[in-house]
């Protein structure tokens, strides 16, 4: 498992601009699904314990209980990890790059990095009645290279996300073009290109 | 055939193996990547509480069971027949 920093490894100069993770709401209908299924066990116990003497069997109510116990701790561990999946699906916006870490599954990860010299155009989306509310939506980036695009995917503030971006994108843009003019000049002195 | 009550201990055991490995794992993906937050520590404690309650809640329901029982599961012997 590899550390964060390790993951974007920052070079000399490059400062962290973002770190963006979906919002938190986002996260709320895989609550609520586990709300509902947490309610099973409930549920079958009212329906059954009337119905059938067997509850109060000396061995069907162990085999219900340690069921029913064997569910919610299984219930809570994968709730843990779904946790985990969101929590780990991040996007990093520095001076230089745009790292984006998909969590694809407990035990796969894909990062994918994208320079800012190569993103040719930025656009912010907000569809829904929640994701107005909320403020939250997708930013998609497209890229000249090899890798087409890079999607933000439920982010918080999507517009002010993509007016960071093309910010940034000027500024990076500025930079190489001073470095090249300076890098000429030390290399051929009096020239006027 | 007739086993003995707390068998049913030995499978819900290799559950509470199970569980824990997996919640290790997840514990394990928040520590190496350093992926400290608010967010992760509350629902770290939140799972934790209820993973505690849910052993605690079981022991208290089970624990007047009298585990050394022989349980019949099929075929006529001495012991409580459970009717398969």
């Amino acid at each position: 498992m590899t550390h964060l920093a390790e993951i974007i490894r920052k070079q000399k100069g490059e400062e962290t601009v973002l770190s963006l993770r979906r919002h938190w709401v986002t996260f709320f209908p895989t609550v609520g699904l586990f709300l509902v299924l947490g309610f099973f066990p409930v549920a079958a116990y009212i329906l059954i314990i009337n119905e059938f003497a067997f509850m109060q069997d000396v061995f069907w109510y162990p085999v219900a209980v340690l069921s029913a116990s064997m569910y919610y701790l299984f219930l809570l561990v994968f709730f843990f990890g779904q946790f985990i999946d969101y929590h780990l699906d991040m996007w990093i916006v520095t001076s230089e790059r745009i790292v984006d870490v998909n969590q694809k599954a407990l035990f796969s990860r894909i990062v994918t990095e994208l320079h800012l010299d190569f993103i040719q155009d930025v656009t912010s989306e907000s569809h829904g009645f929640f994701a107005h509310v909320f403020n939250y939506g997708e930013v998609n980036v497209h890229s000249s290279g090899p890798l087409q695009r890079i999607e933000f995917r439920n982010v918080p503030a999507p517009h002010n996300v993509r007016n960071i971006l093309i910010q940034l994108i000027a500024d990076d843009k500025r930079r190489h073009v001073a470095f090249n003019s300076t890098s000429s000049q030390a290399q051929f002195p009096g020239s006027s290109i | 055939m007739s086993i003995p009550l707390y068998v049913l201990l030995f499978v819900y055991g290799v559950a509470v193996i199970i569980f824990i490995i997996f919640f290790a794992v997840n514990i394990y993906h928040i520590v190496a990547t350093g992926t400290f937050t608010y967010a992760a520590t509350v629902i770290t404690t939140v799972v934790i509480a209820l993973s505690i309650a849910v052993l605690v809640l079981t022991v208290i329901l089970l624990r007047d069971t009298q585990w050394s029982q022989m349980v019949t599961l099929w075929g006529s012997s001495s012991g409580l027949n459970v009717g398969f």
